[in-house]
C-alpha cells in the first residue's frame, strides 16, 4: 500500500539524487541543470520548495544531509569537479518559506568528475568523504565543526578503478569502514566492489577485501544500518540487486595482530526481479527494509523473513496519469 | 492437555462470546408484543441450542402458548434432565459420558415415538439433542461458520471430545462450509491451531495484513506462557516484536507505545531504540525534552547528548544564544559548551545586559563542566549581591574572580568597571589588599604580551583614567581606615607628606612617633615622584646590605650613621631609591636585625604585587627603635588629627611610589600616564594647602 505524491520539482534538467534529512522532514534534490533545491515538509504535510540555487557549474550528482548535531548542513558534488558544503543560514523565523543556503567551502582537490559524496557516521566527527572518476577516495574533515569553512584533506585513497559511488558504515563497533563501487567497463573481469577498513594502528586505510562475484558496473552501494547485528549488510545495485553480509572473523590473538581481522564476505541474496539495471539502493534506518529503483520504472522494496530469506514485499510504480496531469 | 469435557466448556465459551448477536436477538423478542409469533422465534431457539446455551432456550419454549402440550413438556424435560460437565463436578469424565451416553439415547426413543411429530420446530430440535448429522447441515446457516458448527457438532456429539480429535472434525465441517474455497486468512490459523501447528499458526499470522498486531501478541503469549512444550525461538518473538514496534515507531504518535515494545526485546531492543528515538523528529523543545528523558531511561545517555548538541545547534542558528548554552550543558559537550559560554561572554561584553545570565540560575551544579561557564555562575553570584547591596561579599566575589585567573581576561575591564561604584561607595567596600590586586590586574591587563584587547577597545568599554582614580583613592582610604584597627605588626604606618615639589625632593614622614622624632622616609623623585635617574643617586653613603638582584631589578642597599637607602634599578635608566634616615641613634643600623629584615623582605611573594615590604621597613625599623626605647607607646597612631583631604592626597603618594617599582617597566606612555597622576596629586595637594 502506498499513496502517490508527485512534486514537481521544476528542475530543467534530469534530477540525479534526492535526498531526505535526518528526521525525514525535508528533501533534497539535485540535478543535472547545475541547481540544488531543498523541500521542507510544512504543517500541511506538503512538500514546498524553501531553497533553490545554482550550486555547480556541471551536473549536480549528489546531494547528502549532514547530522543535524553539526547544523543544518548539506554536501554536494558535481561533474565540475568539486565537492561544496553548504550550510542554511537562518535569517528570520517567521519567513520559513524561503532559507538561504551558504557556500561554506568548495573541495577542490579532485581532477575530474565528483560522483558519490557521503558525510561519516557521526561517532567519527565531521568527516565528508567523496570519491572521483579518477579512482581516489578523499577523506575531509572539519576540526572544529563551528566552523564549516575549514576543511583539511585527512586521506587520499586511490582505488585505481573508476569510483561511481561510496557508502560508509554506520556501525560504531567496528573501525571505520568504506565500501566503494565502481562503474568501470574498460576491465570487465575486474572486481567491482572494494572494502576498505581504518587501521588504527597505521593511521591509513587500506584495501581489506574486493566483493567477488561483481564484475557488472556498479550503480550504488549502501551499508545497512547495523542495529545489534554481528555482521553487516551491503546492498549492491548492479544489473541486479545483490545483497552481501560481511562478517569479521574474531580472532582469538587479535591483540597480538597488527593487520586487521580478515572479512568474511558472503552472497545472501541475488534479486532479479528488476530484470534490468538496478540504480539506487537505500535502506530503512533500521536496515531491516531495503529500497531499490530499477530501469523497469518500478521501485520495490525488499525485507527478509525470520529465516533471512529476501522477498519483494512492495512494488511501487508510478502512475503516469498523475503525472501527466501535472505536466 | 485439559480433559475433554473441560475443553467443551471452554469452546462453547468462545462460541456464545463471538456470536454474540443471538443476545440482540433474543432482547428484540422480549420486546416483541408476542414474542413467539415472531419470525425469528424458532432461529433464536435452535441457535441457543446450538450454542448449549440451554436454560436460555427453555425460558424461551416456555413462552409458546403451547408449552402445556405434552411435546413441550417432553422436550422440557429432556433439557432440564441434560447432563452437564463442569470442572467443579464431583462426577468423573468417563461417568459423564455414560450418564450423556443415557440421556442422548432417551432423546431417541423420544424421538422415535414421534412425540415431536405435530410441531416440526421440536422434532428439529430434538434431532440436534440426539446429535443427528443432518439436523447440523440443516442449520448451517444459523451457525454462520464451519468452527460454530464444529462446536456445536461436538457439543451433541462427543462431549468428552479432546483437544487433539478437533482437527478432524474440523475438516468436516470446513467440506460442509463449501472447502477450501471459502477459507480465509483467518480461517486457516484457525485451523492450524487446531492441529496444533503452532509454526503455521504464527507463519500465517506473519502474513495477515494487521501489520503484525495479531503476530505479535499471539506469539508474545505463546512465548510467555511457560508449560506449553513447543517454546517459540526467543529469537523468533524478537524478530516478530521488532517488526510490529516499527510500525508503530513510524507513526507519529504510536511511537511511545512501540518503545515499550522495543524495551522487551531482549538482544535488538537498545540499538532499535538508540536509532528510532534519535530519528524522532524533534518539533518541540517540550519534545525534546520527553525525547531526552526516555532516553536516559532507556540507558541510551549518548541519544540524549545528541538530541541536546542538536537542538543547541539549532538554537545557535536561530541566534537564541542563552538557549543554546543550556542545551549544550544538556549534552555534556565540553567542546561545545565552551565555544557557546565564550558566545556568550561576548554577547553579554557587549550588550551588558544579565538577563541572558538568568538561565545559569537553574543549571544547577552542571556548570562545573566548563570552567567558563563556572564563571559566568560566580559572576551572576556577585551580580545578584550586588543588587542586593551586600557589597563587601560581592567585592570578594569580584576580587577572587580576577585573582584567581576564573575572569577571561578580555573580560576583565568589564569587571573593572563594575568595581568603580564599588571603590567609590561611602565607605570603603574593597580592602587595600584587594584594591591592590585589581590594580595588578589593570597593569597585567595592559602589559600583557600578545594584547588580549587592544587599548582602544579597552577604553571603549572603561574609562581607565576613572578607574585608576577609583583605585588610588580606595587605596588611600583603606590606607587610612585599615591603619586605625591594630592588627599585629603587619600593618601599615602613616605616611605623612612633609613638603614636595614638582621637580624637587619628596619627603615623607612614616606616621611612627617615636620620642616625636618620626621616621622620615625620603624618596628622590626626579623627574616623577618616585623615579629618578640612575646618575643622580647620592651614593655617599656606605653600603651595609649589598646587592641583591631579584626579576631583574637591582637592589641596592646603602647606609650612613644616619640613613639607609635602599635602591631600586628599575631598568638601566631609572632607579627609585629610598631613605630612611635616623636621627636619634648611629647605631640603630648595627642593631637592626639586617639579616632577617632581607630575608622578610626579598623572600615574601608579595613583594611583586604590592608594598607591604615598605611596610615591613618601616615597621621593623620602628620596631628596632621601640625596642631600644623600651616602649610600646610608640606604636600610637595618632591618625585622628589629621585632616581627612591631606591624608588622602598623602596616601595617594605611596601607593603610586611603592607599586611603581614594584611592577612596573616604564614605557613612554605609561611615563605618560604617572606624570599625568602626578599632576593630578599636585593640583590635590595644592589646593588642599589652598583650602586651609
Amino acid at each position: 500500500m502506498f499513496v502517490q505524491l508527485t512534486l514537481n520539482a521544476d528542475h530543467k534538467d534530469l534530477i540525479h539524487d534526492v535526498a531526505y534529512d535526518f528526521y525525514g522532514k525535508r528533501l533534497a534534490t539535485c540535478s543535472s541543470d547545475q541547481t540544488v533545491k531543498v523541500w521542507d515538509m510544512g504543517e500541511d504535510g506538503q512538500w514546498h520548495n524553501t531553497a533553490s540555487w545554482k550550486a555547480h557549474c556541471g551536473s549536480v550528482w549528489k546531494v547528502t544531509w549532514g547530522h543535524p548535531e553539526f547544523g543544518q548542513v548539506l554536501a554536494t558534488c558535481s561533474f565540475d569537479r568539486t565537492a561544496i558544503v553548504w550550510e542554511e543560514l537562518v535569517t528570520d523565523e517567521t519567513n520559513r518559506d524561503k532559507s538561504q543556503w551558504l557556500k561554506r567551502t568548495t573541495l577542490v582537490d579532485s581532477r575530474t568528475s565528483v560522483t558519490d559524496i557521503k558525510f561519516a557516521p557521526k561517532h567519527l566527527g565531521l568527516q565528508l568523504a567523496i570519491c572521483s572518476t579518477d579512482g581516489s577516495i578523499r577523506i575531509y574533515e572539519a576540526p572544529d565543526v563551528m566552523n564549516l569553512s575549514q576543511w583539511s584533506l585527512l586521506h587520499e585513497i586511490s582505488c585505481k578503478i573508476s569510483c561511481s559511488c561510496m557508502s560508509w558504515n554506520p556501525s560504531r563497533v567496528h573501525p571505520p569502514m568504506i565500501a566503494v563501487g565502481s562503474d568501470d567497463t574498460t576491465n570487465a573481469a575486474g572486481p567491482k566492489v572494494l572494502i576498505y577498513e581504518f587501521n588504527e594502528n597505521s593511521r591509513r586505510w587500506v584495501k581489506s577485501e574486493t566483493i567477488p562475484s561483481v564484475f557488472d558496473p556498479v550503480n550504488d552501494i549502501a551499508f545497512a544500518p547495523n542495529l545489534g547485528r554481528s555482521y553487516h549488510l551491503l546492498s549492491v545495485a548492479t544489473k541486479e540487486l545483490r545483497i552481501f553480509s560481511i562478517k569479521q572473523q574474531r580472532d582469538l590473538n587479535a591483540a597480538l595482530q597488527t593487520t586487521l581481522p580478515k572479512l568474511e564476505i558472503k552472497g545472501v541474496a541475488k534479486l532479479e526481479e528488476h530484470s534490468t539495471q538496478v540504480w539506487r539502493v537505500c535502506w530503512n534506518i533500521t536496515g531491516t527494509i531495503l529500497a531499490s529503483s530499477g530501469d523497469d520504472g518500478t521501485v520495490k522494496l525488499w525485507k527478509a523473513n525470520y529465516r533471512g530469506v529476501w522477498k519483494c514485499i512492495s512494488t511501487l510504480k508510478g502512475d503516469p496519469k498523475l503525472d501527466k496531469s501535472l505536466a | 492437555m485439559p480433559p475433554g469435557g473441560h475443553l467443551l466448556i471452554k469452546l462453547i465459551e468462545w462460541i456464545q462470546h463471538h456470536f454474540d448477536s443471538v443476545q440482540n436477538q433474543i432482547s428484540e423478542l422480549y420486546q416483541y408484543e408476542n414474542p413467539t409469533e415472531h419470525q425469528s422465534y424458532w432461529e433464536v431457539v435452535t441457535t441457543c441450542i446450538l450454542q448449549g446455551n440451554i436454560s436460555q432456550a427453555r425460558k424461551l419454549l416456555k413462552l409458546h402458548p403451547n408449552s402445556s402440550q405434552d411435546a413441550f413438556l417432553c422436550l422440557e424435560e429432556l433439557l432440564n434432565k441434560m447432563p452437564f460437565y463442569s470442572s467443579s463436578s464431583t462426577i468423573s469424565l468417563p461417568e459423564f459420558g455414560l450418564r450423556w451416553h443415557h440421556w442422548q439415547s432417551e432423546c431417541e426413543s423420544c424421538l422415535e415415538d414421534g412425540i415431536f411429530l405435530c410441531f416440526r420446530n421440536l422434532q428439529d430440535i430434538c434431532e440436534l439433542l440426539c446429535g443427528k448429522k443432518e439436523a447440523f447441515i440443516k442449520n448451517k446457516g444459523l451457525c454462520q461458520t464451519w468452527y460454530h458448527l464444529l462446536v456445536s457438532l461436538a457439543f451433541y456429539t462427543n462431549p468428552c471430545v479432546k483437544a487433539i480429535e478437533l482437527q478432524y472434525k474440523a475438516k468436516e465441517c470446513i467440506d460442509i462450509f463449501g472447502g477450501d474455497a471459502n477459507m480465509s486468512r483467518y480461517d486457516y490459523i484457525l485451523l492450524a491451531a487446531m492441529e496444533f501447528n503452532l509454526e503455521d499458526v504464527i507463519h500465517r499470522s506473519c502474513e495477515l495484513d494487521d501489520a503484525w498486531w495479531f503476530a505479535t501478541h499471539f506469539t508474545d503469549l505463546v512465548y510467555k506462557k511457560g508449560n506449553v512444550k513447543e517454546r517459540i525461538a526467543s529469537s523468533l518473538h524478537e524478530y516478530i516484536l521488532v517488526n510490529y514496534a516499527g510500525v508503530l515507531m513510524s507513526h507519529c504518535s504510536l511511537w511511545q507505545v512501540g518503545l515499550e515494545y522495543l524495551r522487551f526485546c531482549p538482544t535488538l531492543g537498545k540499538a532499535h531504540l538508540e536509532t528510532y528515538i534519535e530519528r524522532i523528529p524533534i518539533v518541540t523543545e517540550a519534545k525534546a525534552f520527553k525525547l531526552m528523558s526516555i532516553a536516559n531511561r532507556n540507558n541510551l545517555p549518548h541519544v540524549a547528548q545528541s538530541i541536546a548538541k542538536a537542538m543547541g545547534m539549532r538554537a545557535l542558528k536561530h541566534s537564541m544564544l542563552e538557549s543554546a548554552v543550556s542545551w549544550a550543558i544538556r549534552s555534556e559537550d565540553t567542546k561545545l559548551t565552551s565555544y557557546l559560554a565564550d558566545r556568550l561572554l561576548d554577547q553579554y561584553c557587549e550588550k551588558n545586559d544579565i538577563s541572558c545570565l538568568e538561565l545559569l540560575d537553574n543549571m544547577g551544579p552542571c556548570y562545573l563542566l566548563n570552567e567558563k561557564l563556572a564563571f559566568l555562575a560566580k559572576y551572576r553570584e556577585f551580580y545578584q549581591l550586588y543588587k542586593n547591596e551586600k557589597y563587601k561579599e560581592a567585592a570578594l566575589i569580584l576580587v577572587s574572580l580576577i585573582s584567581m585567573k576564573l575572569a577571561p581576561k578580555k573580560f576583565w575591564p568589564t569587571l573593572f568597571l563594575h568595581s568603580i561604584p564599588l571603590l567609590e561607595w561611602v565607605e570603603p567596600v574593597l580592602s587595600n589588599s584587594q584594591t591592590f590586586q585589581l590594580l595588578a590586574a589593570l597593569e597585567e591587563l595592559l602589559a600583557c604580551q600578545p594584547p588580549v584587547l587592544t587599548l582602544a577597545d579597552i577604553e571603549r568599554r572603561l574609562d581607565i583614567n576613572l578607574f585608576r582614580l577609583a583605585l588610588t583613592r580606595n587605596i588611600a582610604r583603606t590606607f587610612i581606615s585599615e591603619a586605625e584597627v591594630p592588627y599585629g605588626s603587619s600593618r601599615c604606618p602613616h605616611w605623612k607628606l612633609v613638603s614636595g615639589h614638582r621637580g624637587e625632593k619628596w619627603e615623607v614622614h612614616a606616621g611612627v612617633a617615636v620620642h616625636a622624632q618620626p621616621v622620615t622616609l625620603t624618596v628622590h623623585a626626579l623627574p616623577t615622584v618616585h623615579v629618578t635617574r640612575a646618575h643622580s643617586i647620592s651614593s655617599a653613603h656606605h653600603s651595609i646590605g649589598g646587592s641583591i638582584h631579584s626579576r631583574g631589578h637591582s637592589i641596592t642597599v646603602q647606609s650612613s650613621g644616619h640613613t639607609i637607602s635602599i635602591h631600586y634599578l628599575i631598568d638601566l635608566t631609572y632607579t627609585v631609591a629610598i631613605t630612611y634616615p635616623f636621627k636619634t641613634n648611629s647605631n640603630l643600623v648595627k642593631s637592626l636585625p639586617s639579616n632577617q629584615i632581607w630575608a622578610r623582605t626579598f623572600d615574601h611573594k608579595k613583594f611583586h604585587c604590592d608594598t607591604s615590604f615598605v611596610y615591613f621597613y618601616i615597621e621593623d625599623i620602628a620596631t628596632a627603635v621601640t625596642e631600644m626605647h623600651g616602649t610600646s607607646e610608640a606604636l600610637h597612631w595618632t591618625l585622628q588629627q589629621h585632616q581627612t583631604k591631606k591624608r588622602i592626597v598623602e596616601a595617594l603618594v605611596f601607593p603610586m611610589v611603592t607599586y611603581g617599582f614594584e611592577s612596573w617597566t616604564l614605557s613612554q606612555k605609561r611615563r605618560k600616564r604617572i606624570e599625568a597622576f602626578e599632576m593630578w596629586t599636585w593640583r590635590k595637594a595644592t589646593q588642599s594647602a589652598m583650602d586651609k
